[in-house]
């Protein structure tokens, strides 16, 4: 028997999750929410996962019914991410590594999304478009790494969402993501937005510049609602994505792809990419805001499957990194 | 605390009392393991002695100083609190080895 604690905070979120033998028994989760047109910024992000960690690693052990004494590994992210939130909950699992001799395994957080999404969907090789508002990848697995095929070339596309929310002064509860999402579904008349794929990787600031300079005077105008610009701003950005997986789809000859990352979850998204996939007799999968949004489980799920490798990391390699590429990662656990 | 300063050089020394020697080795291990930014300038110097731990913070003005020590003042509370919470230490394993079974 297998209990593995994941911690994650390399965000705005703030999750802990606890796996027996890769089943989950918990995974309690906080946002840092921040009032319409501010983001967040990563000391007071930190302050905020100081201020609610160990209330949710109790919460954590309670709902799990584990103590520590029975946890063999404690997961936590190692990178990429701000690195005051990281190192928040690094303290911690160092704390509770050395208190209890547990070993510690730092994960890579983009590993974690895909481990976690393959363990819930059961998609065995699938092309991997892994989005979120620090990470914009198309990925695919060879010969012991997560490739990357394409990917942001700048900002990625979650940082598009959340900036273009701010602009429009939508509420950032529960996410400016979903609230985008909610409004594009009413959206009707398509506004013509650049289009950035150069080869296998995209670009956003453009487009978020395009609308910077022309939202509030089309809004005034009456030209273009609120709905009909996060319609526009959905459509152009997520045929972007589907465009560069299918040609990555194609190049490996694959016919299954998995979205994951926290923008993963909008649900125009996944039906695009479905469209898709029907027409080249392919399957998505995808899964919901539990597990596609940064949580701890997804921390514990890689954690696991490094610890059953015997992968551990020492204390003195227990630091955190803002940059911590996906194609870094030795995948030794995987045996295709 | 004791702080001197003047305009080229500023250091801090922090005493904080434990409970046991163990806990305060453990602080001090945990707070190690993190290299200065590289750009800092900052020096920080850890030493253990029976329950006390000394973290001496040098920096080259006094408000380096400010911003280093006020980070670390939030770190040295966060394990603190960790301690209090989900302590005390147990002790130390003879062999750190993995039980790596299913």
């Amino acid at each position: 028997m297998t209990i593995i604690i994941g911690m994650e905070g390399s965000a705005n979120k703030i999750g802990i999750g606890i796996l027996k033998n890769g089943e989950i028994l918990s995974n309690p989760r906080k946002t840092y929410i921040t009032p319409p047109g501010l983001g967040f910024i990563p000391s007071e992000t930190a302050k905020h996962h100081q201020g609610c960690v160990l209330e949710i690693l109790d919460e954590a052990l309670r709902e799990a019914n584990v103590s520590l004494k029975e946890v063999d590994a404690i997961a936590f992210t190692k990178g990429p991410g701000m690195a005051a939130p990281l190192l928040t909950v690094a303290l911690v699992a160092r704390t509770l590594s050395l208190m209890w001799n547990i070993p510690l395994i730092g994960v890579n957080h983009c590993i974690g999304h895909i481990e976690m999404a393959r363990a819930i969907t059961g998609a065995n090789n699938p092309t991997v478009l892994y989005v979120s508002g620090g990470n914009t990848q198309v990925i695919a697995y060879l010969e012991k790494k997560y490739r990357i095929f394409g990917e942001t070339i700048d900002i990625a596309v979650g940082n598009c969402l959340d900036r273009f929310a701010r602009i429009l002064m939508l509420s950032n509860d529960p996410s400016p993501g979903y609230n985008i999402e909610k409004l594009a579904e009413k959206g009707k008349k398509l506004l013509t937005l650049p289009y950035c794929v150069k080869g296998m990787d995209v670009s956003f600031s453009g487009i978020l510049s395009f609308l910077e300079e022309r939202a509030n005077n089309l809004l005034k105008k009456g030209e273009y609602t609120k709905e009909d610009l996060c319609f526009s701003l959905q459509e152009t950005i997520f045929a972007m994505l589907v465009e560069t997986t299918e040609r990555a789809m194609a190049h490996c000859g694959s016919s299954e792809v998995l979205i994951c990352g926290g923008v993963g979850c909008n649900k125009r998204l996944q039906s695009m990419m479905n469209t898709m996939c029907e027409e080249r007799c392919g399957r998505l999968y995808a899964t919901d805001e539990r597990f596609c949004i940064d949580n701890g489980a997804m921390i514990a799920q890689a954690g696991y499957l490094m610890f059953k490798c015997g992968i551990t990391t020492s204390l003195k390699d227990s630091w955190v990194t803002q940059r911590f590429r996906t194609d870094d990662v030795l995948v030794t656990w995987r045996d295709d | 605390m004791e702080v001197n300063g003047d305009s080229t050089d500023a250091t801090a020394v922090l005493n904080i009392n434990y409970e046991s020697s163990r806990e305060a080795e453990i602080v001090q291990k945990i707070l190690e393991v993190d290299a200065e930014p590289s750009r800092s300038k900052t020096k920080k110097v850890f030493s253990v002695s029976g329950r006390n731990l000394q973290i001496q913070v040098i920096c080259p003005d006094v408000r380096e100083l400010r911003i280093s020590l006020d980070s670390l003042m939030d770190h040295l509370h966060l394990v603190n609190q960790t301690i209090n919470k989900f302590g005390p230490p147990q002790p130390p394993a003879k062999k750190l080895c993995l039980k790596n079974q299913d």
